[in-house]
């Protein structure tokens, strides 16, 4: 039950974040569409091939030994990713992570729920003169270690900005443009993959 | 842990009106704006009315060296000023939302220097001086404002005047877990919030924006 209702919610992370970056396309390694894995599907289907795609880390700010890779997979059967690792001269830690909308905000959140969709209700209306009630705080996001991410057969789930992505805690040194990271996955039936990660500006 | 489907659905509910949200901020108002000439374009992102005034509101800018500086909520004259709150420890929402202004800037060019970006620290004790010069210094070259109080009242009154949420909340294994507004606000010089973005607004929208609200103060 819990993974299902995860998993429907980061669809909708993904719809949400897809359909909001449409009419302009983004150069931050956002390229895929969430909406078109059409093409993905039917030629894992005939492969059978596990495909780990577009995998990069935006390079570290000064100052912060955190950093995010984010990647593309496509598993041919139902499968999960359970776990991630880098060497240990670039992070001291990995770890998969899921950012969302945080779940008790205050307290406030949690009672003003039904004014805050009428707030957003107003938004999504019209742009131009658009009217907030005030005092609502719509989107506190924070993260979380989930313990896997599940692969629907055929679907090409993405780790992306603002949702999954493989945290690496405790950086070594900063991640810097050009250089390449490697990320050993490790997934419940297809056992461990290794790929590479380029770092971008991101 | 007994009510977790029903949080489940509380999530699912949120998510939906973020969605929501979102793609009305994403696709409301494409073409007309694109080009980010003239006046009469569409902006993008959020626009409150009445609009948020936060100019009389201000958090200490500091130096590396530690020094303070009062900094208010106001763009320097014929300019605009970004503002995001967040903190440096934050490997995903933080670092994309500064990559897009950063983006945003580059692309309008010249005009990119009349807008300044403030970064907001919503976890002093962790992001130090030394932490947030370093850090919003690898975003923008010029024009920063790095920000931070250790006075949890005078943040509070901050984000109240933008009217959003912080929480810090250290955990009994050590770890630290933020929770905090993803939304990033454009200020003018008179301190009004002209236009708010959702998390997920793209370098190129944030342009466009941008490159509308610089014509209008000319």
């Amino acid at each position: 039950m819990r993974t299902i209702t995860r998993t429907a919610a980061a669809g909708l992370i993904v719809a949400g974040l897809a359909l909001a970056g449409c009419g302009s396309d983004s150069d931050g390694g956002t390229a895929s569409d969430a909406t078109t894995t059409t093409e993905a599907t039917s030629s894992t289907a005939a492969t059978g091939e596990l495909q780990i795609e577009d995998v990069w880390a935006r390079q570290s700010p000064m100052g912060t030994t955190m950093g995010a890779i984010y990647l593309t997979i496509t598993s041919p059967e139902d499968d999960q990713l359970v776990a991630a690792s880098v060497p240990t001269d670039v992070a001291g830690d990995t770890q998969i992570h899921e950012t969302v909308m945080a779940e008790e905000d205050s307290g406030d959140m949690e009672g003003d729920m039904s004014s805050t969709t009428m707030a957003d209700g107003a938004m999504e209306g019209d742009m131009s003169s658009t009217t907030m009630a005030g005092g609502d705080d719509m989107g506190s996001m924070t993260m979380r270690e989930v313990d896997s991410i599940e692969l629907p057969a055929g679907e090409a789930v993405e780790l992306k900005p603002g949702g999954y992505h493989v945290m690496l805690i405790d950086l070594v040194k900063p991640l810097e443009v050009g250089e390449k990271i490697e990320l050993t996955l490790t997934f419940e039936k297809a056992g461990e993959q290794t790929v590479t990660a380029e770092v971008r500006e991101g | 842990m007994a009510s977790r489907p029903e949080i489940g659905r509380r999530l699912l509910a949120l998510l939906a009106v973020a969605a929501l949200a979102l793609v009305a901020t994403g696709c409301g108002s494409d073409g007309g704006s694109a080009g980010g000439d003239g006046g009469s374009g569409q902006l993008e992102g959020l626009v409150r009315t009445p609009p948020l005034e936060v100019g009389a509101t201000s958090l200490p800018q500091v130096a590396e060296d530690g020094t303070e500086t009062p900094f208010a909520f106001k763009a320097p004259a014929g300019g605009l000023l970004f503002v995001a709150f967040g903190y440096t420890n934050c490997p995903d929402v933080c670092p994309t939302t500064l990559s897009d202004i950063r983006k945003a800037k580059e692309q309008l060019g010249d005009r990119g220097d009349q807008v300044d970006v403030a970064f907001a620290t919503i976890d002093p004790e962790r992001d130090t001086p030394e932490v947030m010069n370093a850090y919003l210094g690898s975003f923008v070259t010029s024009g920063g404002h790095p920000l931070r109080t250790t006075d949890a009242d005078a943040l509070a009154e901050v984000q109240d005047a933008f009217q959003i949420t912080s929480k810090v909340e250290k955990k009994p294994d050590g770890t630290v877990e933020v929770a905090h507004t993803a939304r990033s606000f454009v200020v003018d010089p008179t301190g009004e919030v002209v236009v708010e973005w959702t998390f997920g607004t793209s370098a190129d929208a944030m342009a466009a924006d941008l490159g509308l609200l610089l014509d209008r103060q000319t």
